[in-house]
């Protein structure tokens, strides 16, 4: 089986994305497909979050993915969160260190709240 | 335009040759041959691709021949075509079941004839063809098992040997999931008293991540690396990581696990990069988890590797490893967790043969022949 990734909300500069399945090197060009996709549409500064409750396996091929999401999304300022990981895929998350440790969340309501509270920052700042 | 070589069989020469030269006018080319024996010396040059068999023959009949053309690997695939009087039905049938491809009745229709050849050759081209395909496959299957095979016996014999000297033992396993894995690891003194050690697990496995696997290895081997204290664990990953960024190497990366043991003294000085922990079993068999402090090798130029350190007693053991040691589904779909391996290892140090030990709890995991991903293990034994 592979990734099934499912769009549960979706407004300007905000998605949160549903995974479910393994993410490892079969997902690979699906899944990159679907991400590239979503961040056209999307303008700068967009904040992507997965929802990993679904996935219950993650090998290097799936590190790499996230990697590569991450890369795009930094490329236009954004930031790409994590919420809701399951144990094993946390730990293998966490020995890659492909992501900030701000960026991992226990749930989305978290992930949430930390993007309300950015962008009450820009708009204080603008 | 189908073409093909047709061999007329049938002791009648008047019969013989209307068929011949019906099948000639046709286009196609044609032997027409008097009897049973001759029939089958002629099968053996292999120009046929169509047998036009008489069924009632003096000597060898047409029945008989055809058992033997079927039952004979070289001559099986070629069509045969019964010729038969009307009251032969029965043994027209009997033919069919043996193989036969189809039947005509004397006398003759040339339309009938001209149907039947063309419809068996059209037949036979198709199946020529498919063979051809398949035997192009299995040439390049060939071809590639082969280099697969070459590119195996590289990595392996790239690797160092195992060995056991005053204060110092080493032993490793390392079976790749598919000929070529991702993971590597070296060790070497860098003088006297220095020992460097490590292993590295490239993401993926196969051909690419093995290019990439083997490519750092002989880096750090040759020590073209310039400027590099190989002492320094988080300068040799620092290196490294600006030396294969992901963007250059296909979008691949790797974790790494540096080590570097001042033998006399038992100091250990070490760096990760996304890496498990080493783990170490101190004299006292207790586990100790030597923990990665860097992100996974190639992913962000600019980011800051820190060396920590730690000193091995007599009777320490030390344990690099990818995750593939240890990441393992159960048939049930749930996963082994890092506590259950840690627990398993602390039992198989015990062991004589603990890497042995380890590498049977791991296949007793799942009832899969073979592994998920590579499984890459080194043990050092510290003595002194």
């Amino acid at each position: 089986m592979g990734i099934v990734v499912k769009i549960k909300e979706s407004r300007s500069s905000y998605i949160i994305l549903e995974l479910f399945g393994r993410l490892d090197g079969q997902a690979s060009e699906e899944f990159e497909k679907i991400i590239d996709d979503i961040l056209i549409s999307q303008p700068k500064r967009a904040t992507l979050t997965f929802d990993m409750a679904g996935v219950n396996y993650i090998s290097s091929m799936g590190i790499r993915l996230i990697l590569l999401t991450r890369k795009k999304i930094e490329a236009h300022n954004g930031s790409l969160l994590l919420a809701n990981m399951q144990k094993p895929v946390q730990h293998v998350i966490e020995i890659a260190k492909v992501l900030p440790s701000w960026s991992l969340f226990v749930d989305v309501a978290e992930a949430d709240a930390y993007f309300d509270s950015i962008q009450k920052k820009i708009r204080d700042i603008e | 335009m189908i073409s093909g070589n047709i061999l007329v069989v049938d002791d009648d020469f008047g019969t013989r040759e209307i068929i011949r030269h019906n099948v000639v006018e046709q286009g196609f080319l044609a032997s027409a041959v008097a009897s049973g024996e001759l029939a089958l010396e002629a099968l053996k040059s292999g120009q046929f691709d169509l047998v036009l068999l008489d069924v009632l023959m003096p000597g060898l009949d047409g029945h008989e021949v055809l058992n033997r053309l079927k039952s004979d690997p070289d001559l099986q695939h070629i069509p045969v075509v019964m010729i038969s009087g009307l009251d032969d039905i029965k043994i027209v049938v009997s033919c069919i079941e043996d193989g036969a491809e189809d039947f005509l009745t004397k006398p003759f229709d040339p339309t009938l004839l001209r149907a039947r050849v063309r419809s068996c050759l059209e037949k036979k081209n198709l199946r020529d063809k498919e063979q051809d395909h398949l035997a192009a496959i299995e040439k390049v299957k060939l071809r590639l098992e082969q280099e697969l095979n070459e590119a195996s016996n590289y990595v392996k014999s790239i690797l160092p040997k195992p060995f056991e000297q005053d204060g110092l033992s080493i032993d490793w396993r390392y079976t790749p999931s598919t000929e070529l894995g991702g993971d590597i690891f070296g060790y070497a003194w860098i003088d006297s008293d220095s020992f460097a050690i490590y292993l590295l697990d490239v993401c993926g496995h196969g051909v690419g991540a093995s290019l990439l696997s083997v490519s750092v290895l002989n880096t750090i081997a040759s020590g073209e690396v310039s400027n590099i204290d190989f002492k320094n664990p988080s300068q040799v990953l620092a290196k490294l990581n600006f030396s294969f960024p992901m963007e250059k190497q296909n979008n691949m990366f790797f974790s790494m696990w540096y080590a570097v043991l001042d033998v006399p003294s038992g100091k250990l000085k070490y760096a990760g990069g996304g890496h498990p922990p080493a783990l170490l079993i101190d004299h006292e068999n207790q586990l100790i988890q030597l923990e990665s402090q860097g992100p996974i090798i190639g992913i962000d130029e600019g980011v800051h590797f820190e060396s920590q350190e730690t000193t091995l007693k007599a009777g320490a053991q030390l344990y690099l490893y990818s995750d593939g040691v240890y990441e393992h589904v159960r048939d049930d779909g749930s996963t082994v967790d890092f506590d259950t391996f840690q627990d398993a290892l602390l039992q198989s140090n015990l062991e004589n043969d603990s890497l042995s030990s380890l590498e049977n709890w791991a296949r007793s995991i799942h009832s899969q022949p073979s592994f998920e991903d590579d499984f890459s293990i080194v043990k050092l034994s510290y003595k002194k």
